[in-house]
């Protein structure tokens, strides 16, 4: 027995001295970890639960002038469905019904649906692509459908929320308004990419249910900014106009590409500005922004330029005649020709670009300028035309010019140069030259951007003023005859087709050639000028380039264009006339008035007419349904039916008056 | 005192669920704010394109209708008053 129980009490002992042991590893080994490796495995642990998220920051909207959005964030959406967590009985009852709606929806067969989920039921697809890039509505809608409207868990309903950047005028100066992604960054929102991007913040997050992660503090790490908005110069019914104008002519001259800008006067304010290119199917759409970044050979739409420089060097007067005669004139080895070999005979320098003479033009500069070509040259440049406009939209087209003495001159460069070859500008640069004309002289850049505000803060906007690129491009005489002359290329000249009696149309037109080295030729017909003459308030340019073909010339192609945006913005421009209305209080009248009222309203018994003006007796009598007949023509002196008798409609009376 | 920390200690346990229940709420409402947004914007789309002129003139085309050629002249009216007495 007390064998036994000192064997227990020794065993206990061992047990106890073990379990102390125990204890004590233990506590070593957690101080241990606490001690050496603690940070680590705080920091393990935090990493897991805790995060610094990205705060995105909202990126802003560019806007049209008018407020209307032309490009936005959203979500698009991709469904997707996990056919295998359906229940089998709800899919057998309801897939007809579901396939039906997506046939609907979709424009396929029923049948197409219905195989697809029944294969993808065999397959155990849990991830079946229905759709993508739906907008928020056809979202709804497709959710509402059968099967889908019990949710993901039941429904097998997965959605992808991704966040786009949006159109919402989708194809109209998209290329203007442009994008700034993994493609590259055109456009406005290219241009304005920093600003528009916003920065993003971040902040530090710890992990809850649900997926969820909560802010530990109070505050961000780094505050996220959110982007600027835009507000473009654009006027949307107005590019509407341009952009199915010029798509009219594109598509009745079958042409490979045009371009449109409609331009604010005085402000410099782009009001529109279209830009079309035709694909393979022979549609169009904004493919490049060909105003800003095509230099092409502006052909006679030049001849203004020559014109303005000889006028403000005093070398000829717009009266001063030329001999066109025959037709055409020899520079050189070559022969300048006047279009479709006309001979204009000896007319006045204005005549020359009314009728846009090649001949008259080379000789007018060559002439003057060929023993000092660098003072044609000084001219061009005093203008400014030989600069790039700085555009804030990316890609715009570098303006060329040969220099006289460089081997790019040769003995033809300067009467070539006289009606618009041998040279290069982009549509905007020629544009900006013409609105300098109409704007008294002062060229002002090219705007596409009026602010740049914050989004919920548009008091702090950063408004662009106009900018003036050159204060003055030439006296106010030389400006009077121009735009005079342009008035009459439109009234008796190149543009005649185009003139119209209400609203004064002034510019110039303009045919070239362009890429005639080339398989591919084409003929690039524009027009340019400004309106209303008297008082410019828009200017324009339109570019387009056909393929060789019969009707080619800038007045037939592009003409009408540059005619439809004039005449729709005469046409809502309304005029007030003011005519008086008179609010006359005369008592006799009024009391003769009320007589007549009173009688009146006893329509069953013959009244008092008696002293009665004739007249008024008759109109009375007559509504009330008697039959009047009456002798002489003053006051009502006797009656047939005395006062007081009560009538019937078709009774006869007789009156008698003075 | 002891009574004093637990209630503290309890109302510390229930602020920090508030606080989770809270971040759902906002993920929520974040997400209901998107869907809206999105919903705005394509409606917002659809009506601007159903505004633009030549929307409406293809739309009015059959009946006849087309925009004016002329400029609206406005009449307005300037009252005058008068008495005989």
């Amino acid at each position: 027995m007390s064998i036994n129980q000192e064997n227990i009490i020794k065993k206990t002992g061992l047990l106890t001295v073990f379990l102390i042991l125990l204890l004590v590893i233990i506590a070593f080994r957690i101080s241990y970890i606490q001690i050496k490796d603690g940070k680590k495995y705080q920091q393990m642990a935090d990493d897991i639960a805790q995060k610094l998220d990205t705060i995105y920051a909202n990126k802003g909207n560019v806007y049209s002038a008018d407020g209307s959005l032309l490009a936005t964030s959203m979500f698009r959406y991709e469904i997707r469905m996990d056919v295998a967590t359906v229940d089998d009985n709800l899919l057998r009852d309801s897939l007809s019904a579901l396939s039906k709606k997506l046939a609907q929806f979709f424009g396929e067969t029923p049948d197409y649906f219905k195989k697809k989920i029944k294969q993808a039921q065999a397959e155990k697809n849990r991830y079946l692509f229905i759709a993508r890039n739906l907008n928020y509505p056809d979202y709804q809608m497709i959710r509402s459908f059968p099967i889908f409207n019990q949710g993901a868990n039941k429904g097998g309903f997965i959605t992808i929320q991704n966040t786009v950047r949006e159109h919402p005028f989708g194809k109209i100066a998209q290329r203007t308004i442009g994008y700034d992604d993994y493609r590259g960054a055109p456009g406005i929102e290219g241009a304005y990419a920093a600003e528009l991007r916003g920065k993003n913040g971040m902040r530090l997050k710890q992990k809850i249910a649900k997926g969820q992660w909560k802010p530990i503090s109070d505050f961000n790490e780094i505050e996220p900014q959110d982007g600027k908005d835009i507000i473009t110069t654009i006027d949307v019914n107005m590019q509407d106009i341009v952009h199915h104008a010029l798509l009219k002519q594109l598509l009745t001259y079958n042409a490979q590409h045009g371009t449109a800008v409609v331009m604010e006067v005085e402000t410099g304010e782009v009001k529109a500005i279209v830009n079309l290119g035709k694909t393979k199917d022979s549609t169009y759409y904004e493919d490049r922004n060909y105003a800003v970044y095509e230099a092409y050979e502006p052909g006679s739409t030049f001849k203004t330029v020559s014109m303005l420089i000889a006028l403000e060097d005093k070398v000829i007067d717009t009266a001063q005649t030329v001999d066109t005669a025959p037709g055409y004139w020899n520079v050189g080895s070559k022969f300048v020709r006047d279009s479709d070999g006309h001979n204009y005979g000896t007319i006045s320098y204005a005549r020359a670009l009314e009728l846009s003479s090649n001949v008259g033009f080379a000789k007018m500069i060559y002439n003057n300028y060929s023993q000092n070509p660098k003072k044609f040259l000084a001219g061009i440049k005093r203008i400014g035309l030989d600069q790039k406009l700085d555009v804030p939209i990316k890609g715009e087209g570098a303006p060329y010019f040969p220099e006289p003495g460089t081997k790019n001159w040769s003995g033809t460069s300067l009467a070539w140069m006289s009606f618009g070859y041998g040279i290069h500008v982009t549509p905007l640069q020629m544009l900006t030259f013409y609105n300098a004309i109409a704007n008294n002289g002062v060229m002002v850049r090219p705007k596409f951007v009026k602010e740049v505000s914050y989004q919920n803060n548009k008091k702090n906007a950063i408004v662009y003023p106009t900018e003036i690129i050159n204060p003055k491009i030439a006296s106010d005489e030389t400006l009077a005859q121009i735009k005079n002359m342009l008035k009459n290329v439109v009234k008796k000249g190149t543009a005649k087709n185009i003139y119209s009696p209400d609203y004064s149309l002034a510019g110039k037109t303009g045919t070239s050639k362009a890429n005639y080295w080339t398989s591919n030729p084409s003929f690039v017909s524009s027009f340019t000028g400004f309106f209303p003459y008297e008082n410019p308030k828009y200017s324009c340019i339109v570019v387009v380039h056909i393929p060789y073909q019969t009707s080619h010339y800038g007045s037939v192609v592009a003409g009408p264009v540059f005619q439809r945006i004039a005449q729709k913005i005469y046409a809502t421009t309304s005029t007030v006339s003011k005519v008086k209305k008179g609010e006359y209080t005369y008592k006799s009248l009024e009391n003769k008035y009320s007589k007549f009222d009173e009688i009146k309203k006893k329509s069953n018994v013959m009244p008092n007419v008696k002293g009665m003006p004739g007249m008024d007796a008759v109109t009375l009598l007559e509504n009330m349904g008697l039959k009047v007949q009456y002798q002489g023509s003053g006051k009502v002196l006797a009656q047939s039916i005395n006062a007081g008798t009560p009538i019937k409609k078709g009774n006869a009376v007789y009156l008698t008056n003075k | 005192m002891i009574l004093f920390v637990i209630a503290l200690l309890l109302y510390m346990i229930r602020a920090a669920h508030r606080t989770d229940e809270l971040v759902m709420k906002i993920a929520k409402l974040k997400k209901q704010e998107n869907e809206l947004r999105a919903e705005y914007i394509a409606l917002r789309s659809k009506t601007m394109r159903l505004k633009m002129e030549t929307t409406v003139m293809e739309a009015v085309k059959d009946h006849g209708l087309h925009p004016a050629e002329k400029p609206a002249k406005i009449i307005r009216e300037e009252l005058v008053k008068q008495k005989d007495e």
